[in-house]
């Protein structure tokens, strides 16, 4: 008895026809629109499985869904969802792919993101800039340098929509070429002289101040231990292994946060270029 | 004949609006939130119900699945100027309990002002009693108490104050219980109500000062500065900082227990 009221909600469903599939989908955009998402979903998903659905209003609901988990930022949904929505359904079509290609940027799945955007043929002007400048992203993402270079001669930086981005992915393009390529070899060697000089050189100023200070700190007082004690004092041994600890632990974490600093840039500079890269794409189809 | 099919679509109109009406009522009568809020909507955007009736039964939906935040939102869609004044009432009331509850109290307290300046011949003591609570929780307790006795006086209750108990008379000052801990070390958590974590930040701290002072006696300046100084300057900083955690923590502890207190006065109105 309990359940009665959602055995008439589920009937209500049942074998829609195709009129009242189409007004279901102009719901579901309404519940789209106002961000209702779980009630979308929830719509959307009940409409999937109706058998007398038409090819188009099932790339509707793959379009919806979509968008749907797009943004809750679900983006493995999203591109399964825009993945799925055919040839036949053409503007649903051109925007799935670029959304498709942007989410699997954003999850670096970078090669998949590259063929989508390859193997995508522009309808207009407005697709072609808005396709070379994924492109380019992409190729910034990569790091494939000569690729972004040879995308350049074809991008004119004259449409309004895409033109500050383009500009704003060539600054991207210089501060990667400019960005110091420094060694942890270096590093490793500036620590083993001056403990805390790595990480100075890596960048991590306040933390080589820091580390310097400590190990001055404790190599006075180990110093301090076998002068008054001797060699096999209680004193001198806990503060020299203390010593000796920090002093090792400084040499190989020098070397590690030349990694950490060069990851950290590299991914400021990435945010930068998908932001980039998303911003011309709400423009066009949002 | 065309007169005749118009005449039985107006008649069969209201019946098909209150059969989908019921239907989405009785989805959330029997707990079947999702479905009802897809329901609600669908009334919504077929524009086949008054709008704000439908606005608080969603929002209804949205408490039960205790999403505070959506259904606050949802409540903000409708307009506060329509309808009867009891749904007016209705829709206040309920933006503010769920702005209470998502933790957004400055949000509450607006609502409430605006229910007593646009209904101020609807007097709820439920209103007032959420106000109280959301006095609490912004830790106004001298406000919240002074509305609590106009409260009593409005309603001839022969309830006692819960304020008069000394553990809810006042809350313990964090900035206090933070200098505190860095003159006299552990006090500030005894302060805040923690003996044993004060006993304890006092013992290592004086152990420090005295591993320091014997350092020095015997020459090791070295290790009493940076070992024996230098450790218990960390540690005094850190447990005043723990005192400060602590006192908060304790003013959280005391609001809740104040709080239960009013509602149990609200549950007394009730019955």
């Amino acid at each position: 008895m309990r359940r009665l009221p959602f055995l008439v909600f589920i009937f209500l469903f049942q074998n829609l026809d195709g009129q009242s599939i189409s007004k279901e989908l102009l719901f579901a955009q309404h519940l789209l629109v106002k961000k209702n998402y779980k009630e979308a979903t929830y719509v959307l998903g009940l409409l999937k499985h109706q058998p007398a659905i038409t090819s188009i209003q099932r790339d509707s609901i793959h379009y919806f869904l979509g968008n749907i988990y797009y943004n809750q930022k679900n983006l493995a949904y999203s591109i399964t969802h825009f993945d799925s929505v055919s040839a036949l359904s053409v503007r649903m079509r051109t925007e799935a792919i670029f959304f498709s290609a942007f989410s699997h940027a954003y999850l670096k799945k970078l090669n998949r993101a590259e063929q989508q955007m390859i193997h995508y043929t522009p309808l207009d002007s407005v697709e072609q800039h808005l396709r070379l400048l994924e492109l380019s992203g992409i190729y910034l993402l990569h790091r494939n340098l000569k690729k972004f270079d040879s995308l350049q001669r074809l991008i004119t930086k004259t449409n309004f929509i895409t033109s500050q981005q383009e500009k704003d992915l060539h600054t991207q393009y210089i501060k990667i070429t400019e960005q110091p390529k420094k060694s942890p070899w270096v590093a490793v060697a500036l620590s083993t002289l001056i403990p805390g000089a790595g990480k100075f050189y890596a960048g991590q100023k306040g933390q080589g101040v820091y580390t310097f200070l400590i190990s001055v700190v404790l190599g006075m007082q180990a110093w301090e231990g076998y002068h008054k004690d001797g060699p096999s004092s209680v004193r001198f041994i806990a503060y020299s292994s203390l010593f000796a600890s920090l002093y090792i632990g400084t040499i190989w974490g020098s070397a590690f946060s030349v990694k950490v600093r060069r990851y950290q840039l590299n991914e400021t500079i990435n945010d930068q270029i998908l932001f980039d890269m998303h911003i011309p794409l709400r423009t066009v189809f949002h | 004949m065309i007169k005749f099919y118009l005449i039985c679509i107006f008649l069969c109109a209201p019946f098909f609006i209150k059969a989908q009406t019921k239907l989405a009522d009785s989805l959330f009568a029997t707990g079947q939130y999702l479905q009802a809020r897809v329901e609600y909507e669908r009334l919504l955007y077929l524009g086949l119900s008054y709008p704000n009736e439908l606005l608080l039964k969603k929002s209804y939906c949205l408490k039960a699945q205790q999403q505070y935040e959506e259904a606050y939102n949802t409540l903000q869609r409708a307009d506060f100027f329509q309808g009867s004044d009891s749904l007016q009432f209705k829709l206040y009331y309920e933006s503010a309990l769920n702005a209470y509850l998502s933790g957004k109290y400055d949000l509450c307290l607006n609502k409430i002002q605006e229910e007593y300046y646009y209904l101020p011949q609807i007097h709820s003591p439920f209103l007032e009693l959420l106000e109280i609570m959301t006095l609490n929780q912004q830790q106004n307790i001298s406000e919240a108490k002074k509305k609590f006795n106009e409260f009593v006086i409005r309603h001839h209750l022969s309830t006692s104050s819960p304020y008069v108990a000394k553990k809810f008379r006042k809350l313990k000052n964090p900035e206090r219980a933070e200098s505190m801990s860095h003159l006299l070390p552990g006090v500030g958590q005894l302060y805040a109500g923690y003996p044993g974590r004060g006993i304890t930040s006092l013992a290592i701290q004086a152990s420090l000062v005295t591993f320091a002072g014997v350092s020095f006696i015997n020459g090791y300046y070295f290790s009493g500065a940076f070992t024996g100084v230098g450790l218990f300057y960390m540690f005094n900083n850190g447990g005043a900082r723990h005192a400060h955690y602590l006192a908060e923590k304790k003013n959280r502890e005391i609001i809740t227990k104040l709080n239960n207190e009013i509602k149990k006065i609200a549950s007394e109105i009730i019955k």
